[in-house]
């Protein structure tokens, strides 16, 4: 189990470094210097100006060198210093981080609460009117883009019941009420699709499982059908709903960078929203890497669920 | 298509049979009656089982033998209400004289299954829940039906994997299905079924997916346990050889119906319907010559969906005449051996019976 803890960390770690170098190496393909649409309001820049600006931003270097200075100072933890703001990323990180993991965790938490009681009565009653309706409401929700459904719901909410989200953010140490208020909308709009995927996989998985021959020795003992569906073809078929929630995670996060800059929600997303206006590669680079380092670790705590649910793998 | 159609003279001196009155062998645990199962499928209903008759006396053991597909195994699972999406479309299930299986309701059909009532299947690679331990599982039964707490239950699983003939049950109680081999699965599947003490204990071709060394051990512990425990055993087997052995009595089934059944000397010795014939001609023996082809029988089981009205052997029969267009009724030989077939009626020679359904 150990071993298998280890070897998980060990493949993240590889992964979160070619991560790095891909994001690190796009960034300076793509064309436009930064010094140049920095300095470039400024009428009468002269070529030292723009040395100058270089060398303070170490964009004179040669890209490896670059490249090393950033990855020696992140494995200490420094993700380097924002062009437009010129503190430090990682600070700006750190700032932004908790809105961010909540509205992400907020999200998870809908599709979960929501989705897992959805597929088992989909799977339990299937081909039935109500898992017809259940699989078209799945499908729809899958397709919708968050933000339009976010937008939708800030719309209709206010229409109908004339709700309209506070204005000024707060964190949640700060106001939890008016905190969740902002929260809800943009959690819900996110977790929709993930919700859906959840209920469809475990709806297909759960089939699967019902149909198998330990499902009949656990009914041929007796078993009342609430033990067989929630201890028995339960546990075997939330598998692969635990790897659709940690690739799910991905899109979240994703979403993250839209509906925070709809919401005015100060996480990463706007961040990041903000930083590629302002072309400031450094805080973006960071934020990916950070995003990317946020997925790697979701994926492997569903790994290592995995194995604390499966003792095939637990014993490999 | 009609399944009641029955020789009135034959199916009284069954019925006498079937009734569970005072009687040598033992009272009837199980009696099915008349019983047809039907399957719903994207092309419609299909009949699995079409009127059989069969019982299962307290301390014995019933062979049921047929083909695949022959409904053995819909039988059995008709007895367990695990048909999934088939149904008993009529006839009866009788437990014990009391209880109508076909009929009863899911919760007191539970109480039965499990406790009375116990199964083991084919595939024991695949009948045991890969993420519990054996102990969690065979605690499970103990718990539902025996009301134990949890450290009870779990004195009790490791008796029982004893019993079973595991080695060190009480570290292999802790054990999951993937750390064990085919042959010891199967005995914790036996542990689990004879975990609450059942009167009968239904065996699914029990050591069909074990090797031959394996299957023999199986056999003897499911022998022996059965003679200890004086449970009624259902075995459902193709070998012919299992059933020599072990059967007291043989149900032989052919294409959803039964062919003929009678005790184990009869079937064996006095095969009546020519498809038990044809079944033993088949048995290679150490004499049967190597350079001829091994004796088979002839042309397939007809589809579900396209049973034929009469006798459903006719088309492989050797001995097919005029009337085997009409279902053969059941017709005792004795008061245990009965056949469905023409040949076996005394007016071999009358004509086709006229106004009989087909």
């Amino acid at each position: 189990m150990i071993g298998y803890a280890i070897r998980r960390t060990l493949y993240g770690l590889l992964v979160l470094f070619l991560i790095t170098t891909f994001v690190f190496v796009v960034l300076r393909l793509i064309p436009g210097d930064v010094v140049r649409l920095q300095l470039a309001d400024a009428p009468g820049v002269t070529q030292a100006q723009v040395d100058a600006l270089a060398a303070e931003l170490g964009l004179d270097q040669p890209v490896f060198t670059q490249f090393w200075s950033f990855i020696s100072g992140a494995v200490t933890g420094d993700l380097g210093t924002s062009f437009e703001t010129r503190l430090p990323v990682t600070e700006m990180i750190v700032e932004r981080l908790p809105a961010t993991l909540e509205l992400g965790l907020l999200a998870i938490m809908f599709s979960v609460v929501l989705g897992v009681p959805l597929g088992i009565i989909s799977a339990i009653r299937h081909n039935s009117f109500l898992d017809q309706s259940l699989r078209l409401v799945s499908v729809a929700g899958i397709s919708v883009p968050n933000f339009w459904l976010a937008l939708l719901l800030i719309t209709y909410l206010s229409i109908w019941f004339g709700w309209s989200q506070p204005l000024v953010y707060a964190a949640p140490w700060e106001n939890l009420g008016t905190n969740l208020a902002i929260m809800a909308i943009p959690a819900l709009a996110l977790g929709t699709s993930a919700m859906a995927a959840v209920s469809r996989m475990l709806r297909s998985s759960m089939l699967e499982v019902t149909q198998s021959n330990f499902v009949r020795t656990v009914r041929s003992r007796g078993a009342p059908e609430r033990l067989v569906i929630l201890k028995h073809a339960g546990r075997n078929s939330i598998l692969p709903v635990f790897t659709l929630l940690g690739l799910q995670f991905g899109n979240i996060l994703g979403g993250t960078v839209i509906l925070e800059s709809i919401f005015s929600i100060p996480g990463m997303g706007s961040l990041i929203f903000t930083s590629v206006q302002m072309r400031d590669y450094p805080v973006v680079l960071g934020c990916v890497i950070f995003y990317g380092a946020v997925f790697i670790f979701v994926n492997l705590l569903v790994d290592l669920v995995y194995a604390v649910i499966d003792p095939r793998i637990r014993y490999s | 298509m009609s399944h009641g159609h029955i020789a009135r003279g034959a199916a009284h001196d069954l019925r006498v049979e079937g009734t569970g009155v005072e009687n040598e062998s033992g009272r009837v645990l199980l009696d099915v009656q008349d019983l047809s199962v039907e399957f719903r499928t994207g092309g419609g209903v299909l009949e699995a089982l079409s009127g059989v008759n069969l019982t299962v006396r307290q301390g014995e053991v019933v062979a049921v033998v047929g083909e695949s597909g022959s409904g053995k195994s819909v039988t059995a699972l008709g007895v367990m209400g695990l048909l999934g999406n088939g149904r008993v479309s009529s006839g009866r299930i009788m437990w014990d004289d009391y209880t109508d299986l076909a009929t009863a309701r899911p919760k007191n059909f539970r109480a039965i299954r499990g406790n009375d009532i116990a199964m083991i299947f084919q595939d024991p690679m695949t009948s045991l829940d890969p993420l519990y331990t054996v102990g969690n599982q065979l605690s499970e039964a103990l718990r539902l039906h025996r009301r134990m707490r949890r450290r009870e239950a779990r004195a009790e699983a490791i008796d029982l994997l004893g019993m079973v003939g595991i080695p060190d049950p009480g570290s292999k109680v802790d054990a999951y299905p993937h750390q064990m081999s085919g042959g010891q699965r199967q005995r914790v599947m036996i542990a689990i079924a004879l975990a609450c003490s059942p009167r009968l204990l239904i065996a699914d071709e029990p050591t069909t997916a074990l090797d031959v060394t394996v299957e023999a051990q199986v056999l003897s512990l499911l022998r022996d346990l059965q003679r200890d425990k004086n449970v009624s055993l259902m075995l459902i087997t193709h070998d012919m050889g299992v059933v020599a052995e072990m059967a007291d009595r043989v149900v032989v089934f052919y294409a959803g119906r039964v062919a003929e059944q009678g005790t184990v000397d009869d079937i064996l010795q006095n095969p009546r319907h020519p498809y038990t014939q044809a079944l033993l001609r088949a048995i290679p023996r150490p004499s049967t010559p190597r350079d001829e082809p091994m004796p088979a029988i002839a042309g397939n089981v007809p589809a579900l969906h396209e049973m034929p009205a009469g006798c459903r052997f006719a088309d492989r029969c050797p001995l097919v005449h005029d009337r085997c267009v009409e279902q053969p009724p059941h017709v005792a030989i004795s008061s245990e051996h009965s056949t469905a077939c023409w040949l076996a009626t005394d007016d071999r020679s009358s004509a086709v019976l006229e106004g009989s359904p087909a």
